[in-house]
């Protein structure tokens, strides 16, 4: 491959976000027909690059160049007219039309206005006949399986005479005869001289398919390897291969007995039966990438998810009635990841949302003491050094560190004796994570059982006393705080049990 | 607090800015009686709107109100005639209201039902109860001691207190209750809400059971307000609620806004629709106006949270809100004496003011009547004013506009009531201001009359019984005295169908050969004669001609059997000889219809109260006008004959 000329080669591209420096002069070069790997950890950049390279976003510096052109994308419409097309992971079909409908969808073939709905079918046929695909082009989207639609998505593609595709994890809903049947789709568009930039964490994928692979860290670049030249422990060393340079205070606590105790919890098609067990005082940090299924494990301790068998015991009392309610009654509290969409009321007051979980504390027969609730939340607010300008400020105007504080402070109103945290760090700047963690080792020294979800494998090792690594809906294994280093922890999360 | 008030007076601004406006164009608006006049009007409106508010606030809909509080208002009624005592009746409204909110939360939280699904289907459920339960006929003949809570204590209206009362308890329970935090909770963010251990479903249940409870309320009030109950009140009520929430800065997308707002928003429509009486503004306006200044509610409110947003980043606004108040003001002027000038010219000195109020103003026979009075007026040289109701059904409204001619203390009201029973406690009002009544088209219910103690001078208009014998003498005599007949009668329960119906009944008595196969309504509709038509049609192979109670009707179901063409073999016959049916005759379509002489009324009404007025002639007690069946062989002649009717029996 070497001598070849890249088709695509980005260079020092930044981009910040709001709080984080998402990429740090990151770059790739794609040569024409491979198919290029990208591999990282959570948060390492990738999906941010690809949406640069395709229009989603634009980069703060860099440069882009495409078919020897400078290109710089302002959106997704003006990439796909330069052949540059990226097929995400939730896909983008519309499902109650049929796929020869969502091929041409916004291109119909017209005449005098009317869609030839013919040469419609035809050309779908056609494209898909390309793909060895033989779903008639009638049927409606929703009626086809995830494969299918894949390959619905790359027609789409193809009919945009695409010059290079992006897959986000294209592979992660698919069975194993599924994914060899892509693998057959994406040779044969390498045959034809399209290159494909693959965003996957399977290892089994990368080694399957892949020409290339670069891997991304903390928004950087940190090399490109043949795949031929290469083995799983040197991407793992390449992924992870930090110091962990803030080093985060680990507190001597007390480890106490057990309080939270699952056992044999199970969501068909989600959750492999997981059993674990937390402690007094203990943090039990939980390891995994993207869609590993710790989120829906943490769902489904809390109640908000149905399980369909197993078994969740707070304090020695087995949960009945599964629901938030009965389980903040246990005495159970979820953070959750996304504090917009299922955290805050966004145009209520910091103070409602402080004190939500805790209005009965306040209230007689339903009616409310509203000075009680007040000194409530405005000593929550102290305890938290949450920044506002009022009580009844719209929460809202609150910077992400802040409003992320506002759901601690619910939960710490709650008095839980076991706390679910999901991502609490995500988004929000230095200065409030160290609060944050602060906070959390304060809570753990009173006696609290912690369940930590975490990307940042620096919260991580540092907070953790045990780590659980997730894979594919799975517990791949439990590691003592001695035993976690970086290397093992990414190996369970990359699905390698034993090396 | 103030975060919380803020938007509120902003809308309590544009209401005292409304105010002010109709009080600078018309002298009668600011007078203490008037203005306890608009918040009387409100109630009903206010206390939906409580219930819709907190739906609205927990991210919900309720399209039910409406409906439910004619089911309400008819059980009311109905235990009072049974002879209940009050508070078993009023017990048993609120039991009903309660009841039917309490389905609608419970299929809309078991069921994952989209409240707007749930509560339209409650809405035509409910109305097609409270037509069964009450047999399409309203409910009157209420004990006078029920009439006491639309009385006035000190002076106040009771209504007025009870609104009161009911808001402070409102307010108290949205800002200091668990179930007025958690309904913000639920509409600010329902997924947080029940994550952080809100019991969603319990609380969408207590709400909506609310909102049922409050339109329970309101029936009980609107009844014992007309002293009778229809199955047909309360139509686009549920709607009016919702725009009263919304103007009041109630977000539809849940979480925001307060009762305090929504009250405020009540007042204003209540407002407009009272000031735009006063200034005799026509009423086919009063829908721009209200639907306006909903739809500017809500560019001003979120041109707000732009501004809010943009605020931050400018100093001068305290000056800029300054200058827009100024501006808004010098506008609010300018139109009130704008206004003033073009509707509320000032008047010759002793020219008498009559008012004409008839149904609705939305069919040629109400605007033929309409015309033949204002040419009558200009005559005589009186001033004629002309007020209606957007839909003849909304009796309430009609109601409340005979309220403000009192206010306004126009000398005579020429009324075709919307309901023969309904209308009696206005009636009564007028009365004792000392404003005499004269009654067209329908007649006024006897018993009620007299229970209440309401007089009305005359009755003017056609002899339906008689129209009705006419159209079925003629039939009769088509058919060759053997056939098979289907009637479409107008909305059972109203006077004017029943007549028709029984006067088409005994038009036919003399024919034994003439057999009666179906006898429904359409509600005086087109669109719905047409369904009931092609049902008759499809379910009634042989059957000969259809008699429709009026026109609208007549020609709905004319195209029904031209639809399946039997056209030359199913004859109709309409009632009201209006100028489309007249074309169709004309063309051979139609087989005939029962002329009125609307004009005739309108006339004869204006010409008796001038009559009364100037020289104190009292008029007879009824004046029928004439009927006259037009087919093919006289169409020619009745419409060049036209608006000049020739006179009737009982012409002074």
């Amino acid at each position: 491959m070497t001598g070849m000329e890249p088709i695509l080669r980005m260079r020092g591209i930044c981009k910040r976000f709001p709080g984080v420096q998402a990429l740090q002069d990151a770059g790739l070069d794609v040569l024409p027909g491979e198919v290029h790997v990208l591999l990282g950890e959570n948060g390492a950049g990738k999906s941010t690059l690809m949406k640069i390279l395709c229009g989603q976003y634009t980069a703060d510096s860099g440069v882009v160049t495409f078919a020897g052109e400078a290109i710089r994308p302002a959106s997704p419409l003006e990439a796909e007219s330069r052949g540059l097309v990226m097929i995400h992971q939730e896909l983008n079909l519309v499902p109650g039309l049929s796929v020869a409908e969502n091929v041409f969808l916004g291109h119909e073939p017209t005449h005098g206005g009317l869609i030839r709905s013919d040469a419609m079918r035809q050309g779908a046929q056609n494209l898909l006949a390309k793909l060895r695909c033989d779903v008639d082009p009638d049927t409606p989207v929703a009626d086809l399986s995830v494969a299918e639609q894949q390959l619905v998505e790359i027609a789409c593609a193809l009919r945009q005479r695409a010059r290079l595709l992006v897959m986000d994890e294209p592979t992660a809903a698919l069975s194993d005869s599924e994914i060899e049947a892509l693998f057959d789709v994406i040779h044969s568009l390498c045959g034809d001289g399209v290159p494909v930039i693959f965003i996957s964490h399977r290892m089994k994928d990368i080694f399957a398919i892949g020409d290339r692979v670069t891997v991304m860290r903390d928004g950087r670049t940190v090399g490109t390897r043949d795949v031929k030249h290469t083995e799983v422990a040197e991407l793992i060393q390449l992924m992870v291969g930090r110091t962990i340079a803030e080093q985060i205070p680990k507190r001597e606590v007390r480890i106490g007995e057990v309080v939270l105790q699952v056992e044999g919890l199970v969501r068909a098609g989600v959750l492999s039966p997981v059993s674990l067990s937390v402690r007094s005082g203990e943090i039990l940090g939980v390891a995994g990438l993207m869609g590993s299924g710790r989120t829906e494990l943490a769902r489904a301790i809390f109640g908000a998810d149905v399980a369909d068998g197993g078994t969740v015991r707070v304090t020695g009392r087995t949960m009945s009635g599964r629901n938030p309610g009965a389980s903040i009654a246990a005495g159970l509290g979820f953070i959750t990841e996304d504090r917009k969409r299922q955290g805050l009321m966004l145009q209520r007051s910091v103070g409602e949302n402080i004190t939500l979980t805790s209005l009965d504390d306040v209230a007689r027969f339903g009616v409310l003491d509203l000075r009680a609730e007040r000194e409530r939340a405005e000593g929550l607010v102290e305890r938290l050094k949450i920044h506002l300008a009022s009580l009844d400020q719209e929460t809202v105007s609150l910077s992400g560190g802040n409003q992320q504080k506002v759901v601690l402070a619910r939960w710490l109103a709650a008095r839980c004796r076991v706390l679910l945290f999901d991502e609490p760090t995500r988004g929000i700047d230095v200065a409030a994570k160290a609060e944050i963690y602060e906070l959390i080792g304060e809570l753990v020294g009173q006696g609290v059982a912690v369940v930590l979800i975490t990307s940042e494998m620096p919260e991580l090792l540092g907070l953790a006393d045990r780590v659980a690594v997730m894979h594919e809906g799975a517990l791949q294994g439990v590691l003592d705080r001695a035993e976690a280093t970086q290397e093992r922890v990414m190996q369970l999360a990359l699905g390698e049990s034993r090396s | 607090m103030i975060r919380h008030l803020s938007p509120r007076l902003q809308t309590l601004f544009v209401l005292i800015g409304v105010a002010l406006l109709f009080g600078i164009a018309s002298p009668h608006f600011l007078a203490t009686d008037n203005l306890l006049n608009v918040m009387q009007q409100s109630a009903i409106n206010a206390i939906l709107g409580i219930g819709l508010t907190f739906v609205i606030i927990s991210g919900g809909i309720d399209l039910s109100v409406g409906s439910i509080l004619a089911l309400c208002g008819l059980v009311v009624a109905d235990q009072l005639v049974a002879g209940h005592s009050g508070a078993v009746a009023i017990g048993a409204g609120l039991l009903v209201g309660g009841v039917c909110g309490l389905a609608n939360g419970l299929i809309t939280t078991l069921g994952r039902i989209p409240p707007f699904i749930t509560t339209l289907g409650m809405m035509l459920i409910a109305r097609s109860a409270a037509k069964i339960y009450s047999g399409s006929k309203p409910i009157s003949g209420l004990p006078e001691s029920f009439r006491a809570l639309s009385g006035s204590v000190a002076g106040v209206p009771v209504l007025v207190l009870i609104v009161a009362v009911l808001y402070v308890l409102a307010h108290l329970v949205l800002t200091r209750t668990k179930l007025g935090r958690y309904s913000y909770a639920i509409g600010g963010n329902e997924q947080a809400a029940w994550l952080s251990g809100v019991r969603v479903g319990r609380y969408k249940v207590a709400i909506y059971t609310l909102s049922g409870l409050m339109a329970g309320v309101a029936a009980v009030l609107m009844t014992s307000r007309l002293n009778a109950a229809s199955p047909l009140s309360g139509e686009m009520y549920e709607l009016y609620a919702i725009a009263a929430a919304v103007i009041g800065g109630v977000s539809l997308m849940g979480g925001e806004g307060g009762v305090l707002g929504t009250l405020v928003g009540a007042l204003i429509m209540g407002t407009l629709r009272n000031g735009l009486n006063a200034l005799n503004v026509p009423s086919a306006l009063e829908g721009m106006v209200v639907g306006g200044v909903l739809v500017a509610a809500v560019v001003f409110d979120r041109a707000r949270h732009r501004a809010a947003e943009a605020e931050k980043l400018r100093g001068w606004t305290r000056y800029r809100k300054l200058v827009l108040a100024g501006i808004g003001a010098a506008v609010v002027m300018a139109a009130a004496f704008g206004i003033r000038a073009t509707f509320n010219a000032p008047t010759q000195a002793k020219t008498f003011t009559i008012a004409f109020v008839p149904k609705a103003l939305n069919s040629p026979f109400w605007a033929e009547m309409q015309q033949a009075a204002e040419r009558e007026a200009a005559a005589q040289g009186v001033r004629l004013v002309s007020l209606a109701a957007d839909r003849e059904t909304d009796v309430e409204r009609q109601y409340q506009i005979i309220e403000n001619l009192i206010q306004q203390k126009v000398d005579a009201i020429l009324l075709a009531p919307a309901g023969s029973k309904e209308l009696v406690p206005a009636i009564r009002k007028a009365n004792d201001a000392g404003i005499p009544v004269l009654i067209l088209d329908t007649r006024i219910d006897q018993g009620a009359a007299e229970s209440m103690g309401a007089r009305v001078l005359t009755f003017i208009g056609s002899d339906n019984f008689e129209g009705g014998a006419v159209a079925g003498r003629y039939l009769a005599d088509k058919l060759g005295g053997k056939g098979n007949v289907a009637i479409i009668e107008g909305i059972s329960g109203h006077e004017t169908a029943d007549r028709r119906r029984l006067g088409f009944l005994n038009g036919i008595e003399a024919h034994p050969g003439i057999r009666v196969v179906a006898s429904q309504t359409a509600d005086w509709e087109r669109a719905r004669a047409y369904t009931v038509a092609e049902n008759l049609l499809q379910a009634h192979p042989d059957l000969d001609a259809i008699f429709a109670a009026n026109d609208e009707m007549a020609l709905g179901a004319l195209e029904a059997v031209a639809a399946a063409r039997r056209l030359g073999h199913v004859g109709v016959v309409g009632f009201d000889a209006i100028p489309d049916a007249l074309a169709n005759i004309g063309s051979g379509r139609l087989l005939g219809s029962v002329a009125q002489f609307p004009g005739e009324m309108g006339r004869l009404g204006l010409r008796h109260a001038v009559a009364l007025l100037r020289d104190g002639t009292t008029p007879p007690r009824e004046i029928l006008t004439r009927v006259e069946m037009i087919d093919r062989l006289n169409v020619g002649s009745f419409a060049k004959r036209g608006m000049k009717a020739p006179p009737s029996r009982g012409n002074p």
